[in-house]
């Protein structure tokens, strides 16, 4: 897995960092972000809250952050490439003003919606990923059409779990219809990447997540996009 | 000594065990010298990387010479910390076990140790630099059951090998660093510390090349002089000025020399040529390249073939196109953002000299890689 | 398939991003009863004159506060898509560029083998303000699609906010420096 192209251009791309743990949400408002040198003065001119109470914070940061603050749950989340600014962020906001906080489970998440040219390659490739003869008698009421509609895969995952990399966590990957590319020509792909630590190593605070983030980051968004090359591939199987 | 013999080499052999050989690799992300003293005694000076493999230079080479370098091996030197001399160098310290490790005491301070650690783990895995190595080498030495370190000092004896079989005995001195040197160095590296809350660097170089160590090695009749980056600052009591000027330095007169600082005149003192080579000496050296410019200059190539008309250059290529090959979208974004880009380093190189053994120690010839040629031929490539 | 175990049947994945698009019907079943709890809790506070309750955004009523908890379909953003990427440090600076060596990141290269020379106006005035050799950006060439589907080729740099020294961390080093210096086998 030297390099990796995906071989179809996304339409839309995007990069999430996810921590569990037990956090304030209340306090991540933007201008404790800068006030902690985590965003710049100029991010915050284009910064837009949504929300920030006890239970939830919600902010956008131009094209490029979304935050969302749950009371066990931090979510990072970008369209915009450089990716490894999303990791720089998370890490700076866990290993310097959050150092203290436990964080036990974490997910690096890619998500792409690309298209396969048309309507009849996406499903060929729904029924090559469930083939849709494993259902018996009821294939035929599946495949049956009306008013031009017609039934087949909504949702597959798939998980790899028993990883060298980590005492506990899996690769999840997710395969859906894409609601965003027009003319039904559009998949999306979710990878979701998860490691967790004990509960006695989260008691060192952020640090233990944080380090694994530091050095899966680039890795992880590598294989992500190895594995969602994999469905592109199909495009040119069926 | 009359003209060395010169030929093209590919293939490889490994010298006779009367012979002494002086091979300088480079450039390749650093250089790197291998010298052998005789009956399958070895030392080697500095690192760099193979550009075509991706491994230490200097164990590519002893593996295509059939050396094993954990029983030939008897000394590594850390010439200085520069990215451009320690890129490979934790693995060649871990190959050669048996090997004494010698550096400027500098390198072994607290003050030192705190920069390493400072700016050792900046979070980013693709830029590394000279201080990640020095770490690595640190952390291998750190095993008790390794010979000790040495510390570089001026006028030190660092390898004392006695006559063996057909080889003669052999000292290996090193010249530098100064007390003056060793203190600047020191208080250059206080000045690097970083200040709370400025987000983290690649660790910056230190200029001038305080903490270098130039080497004086005898054996037999045969003196040579390894060059380091050492620089000279005008001032008696450091650089060149300090080694030509003490009373305490080995005596004589080396043949070869391995020309300090890529050539440039920071590295030139006359009275080194004057008062510690022979007329007409052998000189090698491996070129540099840094935002676009190349040590040695034009100047630079005058002033040593004046000196030394047998000099010799790992590569006398420049630092060529960048050849990746990309997609034509990517192609024009580049022209579009930046013009051309350049290639960190040309192809490594090597230039390699044996003597003829026992009975003809002053008779060299010069080896040449592919790449590597005499000096006058940047000359004739720009004329 | 896969052995059913307590981990499976958690009722979402939960380090999966909530955010955007394309969860599942499951997913957002478990988010909407979290989101409502929420909407509970905001109009308590209001009623009891809570006032740490920052609603910037400005829609009339608590609901629409989260407008993302079913995700529209039709929701669209500008996306970038990565043809090329480097990562680059700053050798020296001039008046009016700057040289930097690059490692290719989508070659997955571990050195720098290329190099180049950057005009500084390509850079945001803070970037040019905090540039210095050492200082580490990234390079990115790719396409740039909008909402509408139009599509640019694009180039840019960002520089790395790294975490920055504490100094708790330089203590430290210093400290730890001092013993590793006593630990050499020095002769």
């Amino acid at each position: 897995m030297k390099e990796c192209f995906m071989r179809i251009e996304p339409e839309n791309n995007s990069v999430s960092i996810v921590l569990i743990g037990d956090l304030n949400p209340a306090i991540f408002h933007p201008s404790w972000f800068v006030a902690n040198n985590l965003l710049s003065k100029d991010d915050i001119e284009s910064a837009e809250v949504e929300i920030i109470f006890k239970s939830i914070a919600v902010f956008k940061v131009g094209d490029w952050l979304r935050v969302q603050v749950e009371p066990n749950r931090f979510v990072a989340e970008t369209t915009e490439p450089p990716f490894v600014r999303l990791h720089d962020l998370v890490v700076r906001t866990f290993r310097e003003a959050l150092i203290h906080t436990p964080i036990f489970k974490m997910g690096i998440n890619r998500r792409v919606h690309f298209s396969v040219g048309d309507e009849e390659s996406r499903n060929k490739i729904g029924k090559k990923l469930a083939p849709q003869e494993a259902w018996g008698e009821w294939a035929s009421c599946i495949n049956g059409k009306k008013d031009n509609k017609h039934g087949g895969m909504v949702s597959l995952s798939m998980r790899e779990t028993g990883l060298n990399d980590r005492k506990t966590g899996h690769i999840q990957a997710k395969v859906e219809p894409s609601r965003l590319i027009k003319n039904e020509a559009g998949i999306f792909v979710e990878i979701n990447d998860h490691y967790e630590i004990s509960k006695d190593d989260s008691l060192a605070g952020a640090t233990p997540i944080i380090d694994i983030l530091g050095e899966q980051f680039d890795v992880s968004l590598r294989r992500s996009e190895w594995i969602i090359d994999q469905i592109m591939a199909l495009k040119e199987k069926v | 000594m009359g003209k060395p013999t010169e030929c093209r080499m590919t293939k490889l052999s490994p010298p006779n065990s009367d012979q002494i050989e002086l091979t300088l690799f480079g450039p390749g992300y650093g250089e790197c010298v291998a010298v052998h003293l005789g009956e399958n005694r070895w030392i080697v000076v500095d690192s760099c990387l193979n550009t075509k493999t991706g491994n230490p230079a200097v164990l590519d080479y002893f593996n295509e010479i059939g050396i094993s370098p954990q029983k030939a091996v008897k000394l590594i030197i850390i010439s200085h910390w520069h990215d451009d001399h320690v890129r490979g160098l934790s693995e060649i310290v871990s190959s050669c076990p048996k090997a004494s490790v010698c550096c400027s005491s500098a390198l072994t301070q607290s003050e030192f140790l705190s920069h390493v650690l400072n700016y050792q783990n900046i979070m980013t895995k693709t830029t590394s630099s000279g201080v990640k190595e020095i770490e690595k080498i640190l952390q291998i030495l750190s095993d008790p059951s390794l010979p000790p370190i040495k510390r570089a000092l001026a006028n030190r004896t660092v390898l004392d090998l006695p006559a063996k079989g057909t080889a003669n005995s052999c000292v290996v001195t090193t010249l530098s660093p100064s007390d003056k040197e060793y203190d600047d160095f020191l208080k250059g590296i206080a000045a690097l510390v970083p200040s709370d809350k400025k987000t983290k660097i690649r660790a910056p170089s230190l200029s001038p090349n305080d903490a270098a160590v130039a080497i004086w090695i005898k054996t037999g009749g045969v003196k040579m002089l390894l060059g380091s980056d050492l620089e000279e600052k005008g001032e008696s009591s450091s650089g060149w000025s300090a080694i030509v000027q003490s009373e305490e330095r080995p005596r004589g007169r080396a043949s070869i020399f391995k020309i300090p600082h890529h050539g440039s005149g920071t590295g030139h003192h006359d009275k080194v040529w004057s008062d510690m080579m022979i007329e007409s000496p052998i000189a090698i050296l491996s070129p540099f390249y840094n935002a676009g410019k190349m040590l040695p200059t034009d100047k630079d190539i005058a002033r040593i073939l004046s000196l030394a008309p047998k000099s010799y250059i790992t590569t006398r290529y420049p630092a060529p196109k960048s050849k990746k090959s990309r997609t034509r979208s990517v192609e024009r974004t580049i022209r579009e953002t930046v013009g051309k880009m350049r290639a960190v380093q040309p192809p490594m190189g090597w230039v390699s000299l044996r003597n003829g053994g026992k009975s003809n120690p002053d008779s060299w010839t010069v080896k040449l890689s592919a790449a590597g040629s005499h000096l006058n031929a940047l000359n004739e490539k720009k004329g | 398939m896969i052995e059913q175990t307590a981990a499976n049947l958690t009722p979402y994945n939960e380090t999966a991003s909530p955010l955007g698009l394309g969860s599942t019907t499951q997913d957002q079943g478990f988010l909407l009863k979290f989101y409502e709890s929420i909407v509970d809790d905001l109009s308590a506070a209001k009623r009891h004159g809570t006032p740490s309750v920052d609603t910037t955004y400005a829609k009339s009523s608590i609901p629409d506060i989260f407008p993302n908890k079913i995700p529209n379909p039709q929701e669209t953003r500008y996306s970038f898509s990565v043809l090329q990427e480097w990562e680059g440090y700053v050798v020296s600076i001039s008046t009016e560029t700057f040289t930097a060596r690059l490692t290719d990141v989508t070659r997955n290269c571990t050195i720098e083998e290329e190099e180049a020379d950057f005009p500084l106006t390509d850079l945001e005035d803070a970037d040019r303000l905090r540039i210095s050799p050492g200082s580490i950006f990234r390079w990115v060439i790719g396409y740039r699609r909008s909402p509408g589907g139009t599509k640019d080729r694009s180039s840019r740099i960002v520089f790395r906010n790294l975490p920055a020294w504490t100094t708790k961390e330089i203590e430290k080093n210093r400290h730890d420096a001092t013993e590793w210096a006593s630990q050499l086998n020095v002769e």
